[in-house]
């Protein structure tokens, strides 16, 4: 195990992708401590920028210690091996990630697992915008594996998201599953308005209050619990399908309990039925 | 006393970029202008005031702003960016085309972050248009065809002020008639109503029972032939007087407003009554206007850009505009600001791929906004420097953004004193571009229109492009590649 | 700076001077081919074991203008996969199918092309693109503005006033700096504007009471009045869409009493997606062999390929219906521009696939045109960038051209069903280097009718590519990847008597010409125009008059030829 201390508070961006236990594996410390990075527009090495220590056991993980907030794309790429952040980090944790396990003692900035097609990331702290999202413009989501986030998470989480799944203890911000496809998400808090928009397939279940619903989604009816993965949350949830504008038919449960606001408009197209 | 005149002056002011003003040039000033909205005009007679302007560049020296000569300038400037591990640049929305292209290769230079003013404005709409794509037109395509024109979230009486008349509702065009007449006949008879029922609201019962001010209680021949438009906005603006139907939406609720008329358009039946505090029933007859015209065009601004929702307001916008292809021909077209941040998008695009917010420090472009857009890196507090060209960031900026942006060395180029120059370490000021320099801006429509050169700028005062030549040599010099 | 080149011991082809790899030095000084230099005082380079041509010519790649640049906003996510990082010589760049401006001139001239035209821009949005040209470097370039929907020819051909029309074009022409006449399913985006499209060269278009067949033949009636260098350049009606031949066919038949001599008198362009048979996509068949039995009969039209390339790319043409058609197809995004008075244009990423029927069959129709037309000087290489590829995947088609084996490899990954039913298997045919030399650069060049390119007489502009493939050791046929990675990375290129690229890296930056006609009509006649334009201006347009030509300082090398016409 390679332990990173940062050896100052960082000001410009720091540019990590070699951060990945891929690209330490097999490298000795000073190997290591010549990776490229580039701090803002200077190119330094790891060396430069932080501090090293060895610990035999286990050989693929990396441990980081310290704020790494400015630094990004931590992770970027991985495939195995193993990361412990013990303070907040950067955008693009873990994008496109393929396999292998982060954890974060701290929260996460944007775009955490953007992309990912495999692996964990468990977050103990929040995350930004767009977890698990692409890039702009692209429309290829997260593929599978697995994002779990202790705390909340800003807007877009899992947008574009094709399988895998996400789940999320504290509440999500605006546009939750935003032209989802597949997968899951669980969010156990509450969760701003426009969940599902413009999704077409997928589970999203929100546990707690949601702001509002799109007028594009229809009510299906009540289901006293409902599985997400290998889990059973119990309910009763109201199950909403849509995005309708998309043709989709995504599944948006959100809690019965918690959403007294949405029985009104429940009750009135059961009724016409 | 010499007097001339020119014709088809192009006004640097708002994103219309009218090409049609004619000014009256005595003395080397300028007396007199025609067919501008006030705004140009005002910009035309009393902005290269000397008032209002540096005439000398300045430098920051123990706290104070004192003049430097320009070579001196320069090469501070220089240093400041050369140095620099983040540097910014940014503004360029109301420059010309030919000093942007400098800024490109400056920011390229010294490894900084260029971004325009679409960051604090129709930035959200290039993104959206990145997810979606982008059904356009230009403004005279308008003119000649369109039958319906809505105008969501803007409010071009105030904003765009000869956008109706020159483009829209009353132009005359091939295909399409101007509704300048109706419009005027409307306006009296409204104006008649008001003041009946002014007086009769006066009594409590009465003002109780009355039906609010709709559109549709006049006589329908005013309605039933010709251009429709349609305005939708969180408050009864100008434009709202004027239109057809006005759709008043709750503030922040425009994604919702978006989401009933798209699914109405594809026939989707809405298991509300309401949407966003409009009536579904109002809904369903504006929709039937829409899906029935021969040519429909949707003009919206930054009340959907900049509201909850922000980039999906947009992106929603224009899935509708995709889905009421199906029926009819359907367009949409933001409401650009400064007369040229079109064109800042434009050469941006050519040159680095991306329309704003273009990180360069691994030595190519790299572009997220979030990441790389100005605001986000000053609220980071990443940047280490800047330089601004033709904006005014400290006015317009979040206030924890503008601490940061102050703090760090700033470098300003600027035919005007404004508040972020007053704060900068160097002040270079430049020409008036239209006015006292030529050089190439886009309107709204990606029309490309050239700025004139109208006048002579004070004596020392160079254009913008010039400045920013300068600073790239100096700055080469230092890096020891001139 | 009197700069002397001496390209010695290399096996030249060119075509337009009859040399078929022979080993002939070419000697340059000040920027043209000349009979001999001072071989104390000229810069050698020794081009032994390898292929000398003329710089590459390309006459139909959308490289810049309004469309080209929204394509580019379009797709974020095409240029993180691709980008160019600055070095000393170069800018930095991005873009694998739209690449930006600079990256664009590197890359051609990489691979040895000197000259491109871009073939489609809105007349209105010229400054635009010249703009672009100016920030694209290594090339000398042009563009061909959009005609064929244009209202003032529209309404003059309805009237019959072809000499009117004919004075039009040329102000317009002359004004925004083009070069050729281009036409883009002519009628249809007229009726685009209202949503609608034409469906046949006799379908008329709403409102001006006029049919695409008399466009076509008007425009190359004004064509042929104006002189002009390059022939009527036709994107055809009904484009993209299955059974089209029968429209291609009948596009080149209508003008077909038009021909004077021999002279070729229109190009029918990207011929591959307009040569369609079937009735809709499931039965879609080549009709590259109906197309090519034509062509192989009649002398008046040439074409180019449109090959498609197995890739995600983005579509990009001025035909706003056809790429409305394609949105919905793909469901992909989409950009639509109209243009007012003029065109339109529209915008759709597409990834062309193996596996897909349609995508092989449209694989097999490029390469059976190139191959069934038996004259090389009717048909040249394009990709129609980046409609069916990225330029940069020329060396692949070359490949394909030469090598019956390259294509056998390629037609294994293929769509079985589509395999099974092309002709493509039976063709034997392998193009020579000869005739590469003709498809990529003698031919585009004497179609555009540009004299002192394509070629390496005395006189011609020193435009030369040498690639490092050795003709008389590597056999084509067999040995295509060493000729692919060759066409790749030019070894040099000489651009206007300066080496600019050495082993496939750029080692200096320079600025070409942009070629434009100016064309000079009776001065009576050339008066009227203005006058009558200058009143109507403002009914046509959303501009003034004044604002709407080009003043020739705008370009940054200005290279004008001067054109006299017979009106």
């Amino acid at each position: 195990m390679i332990i990173l201390r940062p050896k100052k508070e960082f000001k410009a961006p720091i540019i990590a992708e070699c951060i990945s236990p891929d690209v330490f594996m097999g490298k000795s410390i000073d190997e290591v401590a010549k990776l490229k990075v580039y701090e803002g527009n200077k190119e330094r090495t790891l060396g430069e920028l932080f501090n090293f220590s060895y610990e035999k056991e286990p050989e693929d993980k990396i441990m980081i210690i310290g704020d790494v907030s400015k630094v990004r794309k931590i992770g970027f790429n991985m495939r195995k091996g193993e990361i412990e952040v013990k303070g907040d980090v950067g955008m693009h944790l873990g994008a496109e990630m393929k396999g292998g396990k982060i954890t974060v003692f701290g929260s996460a900035g944007s775009w955490a697992g953007s992309a990912m097609s495999d692996g964990l990331i468990e977050v103990h702290g929040s995350a930004g915008d767009f977890l698990g999202a692409p890039l702009r413009g692209s429309t290829s989501g997260m593929s599978g594996g697995t994002i779990v986030v202790h705390s909340n998470v800003g807007d877009e989480a899992g947008a574009y998201m094709r399988d895998g799944s996400i789940r999320i203890h504290g509440s999500a911000g605006q546009f939750l599953g935003l032209r989802m496809r597949g997968g899951a998400i669980l969010v156990l808090g509450d969760a701003d308005s426009r969940a599902g928009a413009f999704m077409t397939g997928g589970r999203i279940v929100i546990c707690g209050t949601l702001r509002s619903l799109l007028p594009a989604f229809t009510i299906e009816g009540v289901r006293p619990s409902i599985k997400v993965g290998p889990e059973k949350v119990s309910g009763p949830f109201y199950l909403f399908v849509g995005d309708l504008t998309e043709g989709g038919d995504g599944q948006l449960f959100v809690s019965k309990v918690r959403n007294p606001h949405l029985s009104p408009l429940v009750t009135k197209v059961m009724a016409g039925e | 006393m010499s007097t001339s005149v020119v014709q088809s002056v192009t006004c640097p002011i708002c994103g219309s970029f009218c090409d049609d003003l004619e000014l009256t040039i005595e003395d080397g000033r300028i007396t007199k202008v025609k067919n501008a909205c006030a705004m140009g005009e005002a910009k035309f007679l009393y902005a290269p005031d000397l008032k209002h302007r540096w005439l000398k560049p300045m430098i920051r020296k123990d706290e104070e702003l004192v003049e430097a000569s320009l070579e001196e300038a320069v090469k501070k400037a220089a240093e400041v960016l050369a140095e620099a591990s983040y540097p910014i640049l940014y503004g360029w929305s109301s420059t010309c085309c030919e000093a942007i292209r400098v800024g490109i290769e400056l920011a390229e230079e010294v490894g900084g972050v260029i971004d325009n003013t679409a960051t604090v404005c129709h930035g959200p709409s290039l993104q959206a248009v990145q997810d979606v794509g982008l059904p356009i037109c230009t403004l005279g395509q308008v003119r000649h065809r369109a039958d319906v024109i809505v105008y969501w979230a803007c409010n071009p009486w105030e904003a765009h002020p000869r956008h109706i008349e020159r483009y829209t509702y009353f132009p005359d065009g091939r295909f399409q008639s101007s509704m300048w007449r109706r419009y005027l006949t409307r306006w009296g008879m409204l104006a008649q109503r008001k003041r009946i029922l002014r007086a009769l609201s006066t009594h409590p019962y009465i003002k109780a029972i009355l039906p609010p001010l709709a559109r549709y209680e006049l006589s329908p021949e005013l309605f039933v032939k010709g251009r429709k438009l349609i305005v939708i906005d969180v408050r009864r603006t100008r434009v709202a007087e004027a239109a057809d139907y006005f759709i008043q939406v709750k503030p922040g609720e425009d994604y919702e407003l978006l989401q009933a008329l798209r699914a109405l358009v594809r026939g989707i039946e809405l298991e509300v009554d309401e949407v966003a505090g409009v009536p579904v029933k109002l809904l369903e007859e504006v929709v039937d206007v829409m899906i029935s015209c021969d040519f429909g065009v949707i003009f919206f601004g930054l009340g959907l850009t900049m509201s909850r929702g922000k980039v999906r307001n947009v992106d929603l916008a224009i899935k509708l505009t995709e889905d009421l292809n199906d029926r009819s021909k359907w367009l949409i077209a933001p409401m650009r600001g400064h007369f040229n941040v079109t064109g800042a998008n434009a050469v941006f695009t050519w040159q680095t791929g991306y329309p704003f917010a273009v990180d360069f420090s691994r030595g190519y472009p790299y572009y997220n906004p979030g990441e790389t857009s100005v605001v986000d890196i000053l609220l980071r507090g990443d940047s280490d420097a800047a330089l601004v060209v033709a904006s005014d960031p400290v006015a317009h900026f979040p206030k924890k953004a503008v601490e940061h942006l102050v703090k760090n060395p700033l470098v300003v180029i600027d035919p005007s004193k404004s508040a972020t120059s007053l704060m900068a370490d160097v002040v270079i000021p430049s020409a008036f571009v239209g006015i006292e320099a030529e050089g190439t801006a886009y309107r709204m429509d990606f029309v490309p229109l050239p700025l004139k050169k109208v006048v002579e700028p004070p004596a020392g005062l160079l254009s913008d492009e010039e400045i920013l030549r300068m600073i790239l040599h100096e700055v080469r010099k230092i890096k020891g590649v001139a | 700076m009197m700069m002397e080149l001496l390209i010695k011991n290399g096996f030249v082809y060119d075509p337009i001077n009859g040399i078929d790899g022979e080993r002939v030095d070419i000697a340059i000084k000040d920027g043209r081919i000349v009979e001999r230099v001072d071989e104390r005082r000229a810069e050698i380079i020794d081009a032994s074991g390898m292929i000398v041509m003329p710089g590459g010519v390309d006459l139909h790649s959308h490289i810049v203008g309004g469309k080209v640049n929204s394509g580019r906003l379009l797709r974020p996510e095409d240029h993180r996969k691709d980008y160019e990082v600055k070095t000393k010589v170069t800018r930095s760049g991005v873009g694998y199918s739209i690449p930006s401006t600079f990256t664009t001139g590197y890359r051609y001239s990489r691979m040895g092309y000197t000259t491109v035209m871009d073939p489609a821009i809105a007349p209105l949005k010229a400054r635009h693109a010249h703009e672009e040209l100016n920030d694209t470097p290594m090339i000398d370039k042009g563009f061909y503005p959009l005609l064929g929907d244009w209202w003032f020819v529209l309404e003059f051909i309805r009237d019959g006033k072809i000499e009117e029309c004919a004075a039009h074009v040329a102000w317009l022409i002359s004004s925004v700096k083009g070069y050729a006449i281009k036409l883009v399913n002519p009628g249809g985006l007229e009726a685009w504007g209202f949503g609608r499209n034409v469906d046949s060269i006799d379908d008329p278009v709403p409102y001006f009471n006029i049919t695409p067949r008399d466009i076509i033949r008007g425009l190359c009636k004004v064509n042929q009045l104006l002189n002009l260098p390059h022939a009527i350049h036709i994107h055809t009606n009904n484009l993209g869409k299955p059974g089209n031949y029968t429209t291609t066919l009948d596009t080149m038949k209508c003008v077909e009493d038009l021909a004077i001599d021999d002279k070729p008198i229109a190009h029918v362009t990207h011929c591959q997606f307009n040569a369609f048979k079937g009735v809709n996509w499931k039965t879609l068949a080549s009709g590259a062999p109906e197309i090519a039995d034509y062509v192989n009969k009649h002398k008046h039209v040439t074409l180019d390929m449109g090959q498609i390339i197995f890739t995600d790319t983005t579509t990009m043409t001025a035909d706003g219906p056809f790429q409305y058609i394609l949105y919905k197809l793909t469901g992909n995004k989409w950009v639509n521009s109209d243009v007012e008075t003029e065109t339109s244009a529209g915008i759709v990423p597409i990834r062309y696939r193996r596996a897909s029927y349609a995508n092989a069959v449209q694989w097999s129709i490029g390469l059976e045109l190139a191959l069934l037309i038996k004259d090389t000087w009717k048909v040249y290489l394009t990709t129609d960038h980046p409609n069916g590829g990225p330029f940069t995947e020329y060396p692949r088609v070359i490949a394909w051209l030469m090598s019956r084996i390259a294509r056998e490899r390629t037609m294994k990954r293929l769509n079985k069903r589509a395999v099974a039913k092309m002709t493509l298997p039976s063709i034997d045919r392998e193009y020579t280097f000869y005739e590469i030399a003709i498809a990529t650069r003698a031919g585009p060049a004497r179609s555009l009718g540009l004299k002192n390119k394509g070629h390496l007489g005395v006189g011609a502009d020193a435009d030369v590519a040498i690639y490092d493939v050795n003709p008389k050791e590597v056999n084509p046929s067999r040995q295509y990847k060493l000729v692919r990675r060759a066409f790749r990375r030019a070894a040099y290129t000489i651009k206007s008597g300066e080496v600019v690229v050495k082993n496939g890296e750029i080692v200096k930056s320079m600025m070409g010409d942009t070629i434009w006609c100016n064309i000079h009509v009776m001065p009576s006649l050339a008066e009227d125009v203005a006058k009558g334009l200058k009143k109507r201006f403002r009914e046509y347009w959303t501009v003034e008059y004044d604002n709407y030509p080009i003043p020739e300082k705008y370009l940054s090398i200005s290279y004008p030829m001067e054109i006299k016409a017979k009106v």
